[in-house]
């Protein structure tokens, strides 16, 4: 019988002291993975490690003990005494484990709720266990689904459809505002880290004409140069301003550094063409008086800010849906999982009847000494259809077994009936604990 | 008027009153995937309004466009194809919420005018004067559709201003593009409404000798002209647009309503009295 289980820490239980006590370098990756190899009781394992989370999911005959396999590797690996990091790890069971894992990948259990970064993290974590050697045929199938849940997540609702960020909302109403963006303007003021970002995502939006003013020449210079645009003098910004189709400002002056009677001036001489301003300075570089001019959407920190917890309730009511979703993925995998612990069992009954088969096809051909070898194919045959149609319905039934909650019973008192003898669990009668990652064990 | 025809015009008016309530309530509780029925209804609208006015036409041997009903149908039916086609050509869906009101609106309007055929005096049967109103028919739905475009600028631009973005209306085309939709579509109206202007002069000083009468109708289809070609004017000459242009454009169409209803109903005599 293999448990899955996940141990772990996320932004949700811990503090990000205690989160990067457990953080994986790469180096340390390849070092847990070589010692949980070594571990008997982890049959597979991968371990999840991003900036919010460290995740470790194994499989094993017992779950318990491999829990414990899962903290002497944390303690081993990262140096730490691993009671002291006990009480802020929380360890998923069973299909609460299957359930954790499939939240995670879909993003629902992400500090931005929806975001699909961590789908990402989640397959690359997968491969990187693969290429270790620690992906047999539970988590092959396990991580599958997850990521098929994931992606139906992603599809199927909207839960990662309106920004989550303040950078990233700016972006989305310029949309709604100029359509494609191809050929805006953007006039950036004051070359900050925050008005970088904003202009980093209007760049991927297709945004090509970039001009950047700020009081250094220099600093305005370098930030053009990243997105192929201009820099201009702080003098020339009314030009500038007349150019832009978005302003992007992040001044760190105390005072406005536009004013309503000026941009009334800009705006006389654009002819309505539309203006979108992003003051993402605090405190504020333009006057908000300034969206009271006509074609100018004038939005600051807190407008945008707005706009993504608006956003935010509208993943919320997302998520209920995508729950949904997930749970009939993990219906799906729950149902493959659980056959899987009747495979030994159907191979086992199937090995008895190809032994009796073999058995008594020996003796007649023995007897009949004289048969073509046509002849002997056919009775070949004979036997083999009859083996298979007698097994047919036990097989399915079996499968349909498992899936009850008494599958136990079942499966021993088929054992008695037939005289079998198995080893319940998908890793039973190999002498290798793992298939290679890939390779789907006993999927029919 | 025969049962036909006023089954035709009962299932258009179901039809558009449908799709315009699917479409307000897949626009305030936006599904999943779009489905289709919204459009399907008012393309079967549109559809039954073009068999309806088919019948009529093959019925009464004339254009079914010399009543007020008949204008009305007539009307809806151009603005239907405008619709139609500013769909097809730009994939904007929303336009089917917003002009489907004002369709159902026009044909609601019709049960209230007699749809009586009208005996026609033989110099009214004339390829001119058919060509005159179909153009400045066409023209009227061109713009409606327009001035439907530019009331769906001025909400978004509403609404982008008062920062209300959790509004499932901000779920529009950007104001870049309902700006250049309702642009183009008045360029098209104003050249429909001087050709056809054109031709009523044209088959006037045919009929009674004179090309111009400064009837009301007249004066007022000149002061329409005026206002759209102010409209281009100002998009073309000096480049502006926002949301002064999309308010002028309101305000052109205020006086097509003014000029098709007003006129007709309060002021006119001599000509132009069906219309």
């Amino acid at each position: 019988m293999t448990e899955i289980i996940a141990v772990g820490i996320n932004h949700k239980t811990a503090p990000v002291e205690e989160r990067e006590k457990l953080a994986f370098s790469e180096s340390q990756l390849a070092r847990s993975y070589d010692f949980c190899k070594e571990q008997r009781e982890l049959l597979e394992c991968v371990v999840l490690t991003t900036c919010n989370r460290t995740e470790v999911y194994a499989a094993g005959r017992d779950d318990e003990a491999s829990c414990r396999a899962v903290m002497e590797m944390l303690a081993a690996v990262k140096g730490i005494d691993p009671a002291a990091i006990r009480s802020s790890l929380y360890v998923h069971r069973k299909e609460k484990a299957v359930e954790h894992l499939f939240q995670v990948t879909a993003g629902l259990d992400s500090m931005i709720l929806g975001e699909t970064q961590i789908l990402g993290q989640v397959k690359d974590a997968y491969s990187k266990a693969g290429a270790a050697g620690l992906v047999g045929s539970v988590f092959h199938a396990l991580f599958r689904q997850a990521v098929t849940a994931a992606k139906r997540v992603q599809t199927e609702t909207a839960i990662n459809q309106n920004a989550a960020s303040v950078s990233y909302a700016a972006v989305e109403l310029a949309k709604k505002i100029f359509g494609r963006l191809h050929d805006r303007t953007v006039l950036v003021l004051g070359a900050g880290k925050m008005s970088e970002l904003t202009l980093r995502h209007l760049y991927d939006q297709g945004v090509r004409r970039v001009i950047v003013v700020n009081r250094t020449k220099e600093r305005a210079d370098q930030l053009a140069a990243c997105f192929g645009g201009v820099s201009e003098y702080y003098e020339k910004r009314r030009d500038c301003l007349i150019k832009a189709d978005i302003v992007i400002s992040s001044t760190g002056a105390p005072h406005f550094v536009l004013e309503k009677e000026e941009m009334a001036q800009v705006m006389r001489t654009r002819r309505g063409r539309p203006l979108f301003l992003i003051d993402i300075a605090v405190p504020r570089d333009i006057d908000p008086q300034v969206n009271d001019l006509e074609n100018v959407y004038l939005y600051d920190i807190d407008d945008l800010q707005a706009v993504v917890s608006a956003n935010f309730k509208e993943r919320e009511q997302e998520a209920v849906r995508a729950r949904l979703i997930l749970q009939e993925e993990i219906n799906e995998f729950q149902i493959w999982f659980k056959t899987q612990e009747v495979v030994p069992l159907i191979a086992a009954l199937r090995r008895k009847a190809e032994a009796i088969r073999q058995a008594e096809l020996e003796i007649t051909i023995r007897r009949l000494a004289n048969l073509s070898d046509k002849e002997r194919k056919h009775i070949d045959n004979l036997t083999r259809a009859i083996v298979n149609r007698i097994l047919r319905e036990p097989v399915l039934r079996i499968k349909e077994f498992a899936l009850d909650d008494k599958s136990d019973l079942y499966v021993a008192s088929l054992c008695q009936l037939f005289d079998l003898e198995t080893e319940a669990g998908p890793y039973s009668g190999s002498g290798n604990p793992l298939p290679e990652a890939g390779v789907e064990g006993g999927r029919t | 008027m025969n049962i036909l025809t006023e089954a035709l015009s009962l299932l258009a008016l179901c039809l558009y009153f449908a799709s315009t309530a699917v479409f307000t309530v897949n626009l305030l509780y936006p599904p999943k995937e779009s489905s289709p029925v919204a459009r399907w209804l008012f393309h079967a609208g549109f559809l039954s309004l073009t068999l309806l006015l088919l019948v009529r036409g093959l019925m009464m041997g004339y254009f079914p466009f010399f009543t007020f009903h008949e204008t009305l149908l007539f009307f809806g039916w151009a603005a239907s194809l405008v619709t139609f086609l500013l769909e097809r050509a730009y994939r904007f869906e929303s336009v089917y919420l917003f002009a489907s009101p004002l369709l159902f609106l026009l044909l609601f309007c019709s049960f209230f005018f007699p749809g009586d055929a009208v005996v026609l005096l033989d110099e009214l049967r004339s390829g001119w004067l058919f060509a005159h109103i179909f153009a400045v028919i066409l023209a009227y739905g061109t713009f409606a559709v327009s001035f439907v475009i530019s009331l769906m600028y001025l909400l978004a631009d509403h609404h982008l201003k008062k920062k209300k973005l959790s509004s499932p209306l901000v779920r529009l085309p950007s104001l870049d593009a309902l700006d250049y939709y309702s642009y183009r579509l008045v360029s098209a109206g104003f050249f429909l409404l001087t050709a056809s202007i054109l031709l009523g002069a044209m088959w006037a000083q045919n009929v009674w000798g004179a090309y111009w009468r400064w009837e009301h109708k007249e004066i007022w289809s000149l002061i329409t002209w005026a206002i759209y070609a102010a409209y281009l004017h100002t998009r073309l000459m000096s480049g502006r647009q926002g949301r002064k242009v999309a308010l002028l454009n309101v305000f052109g169409f205020a006086t097509v309503l003014f000029n098709y209803v007003v006129v007709r109903f309060f002021l006119t005599a001599g000509l132009h009295q069906f219309y």
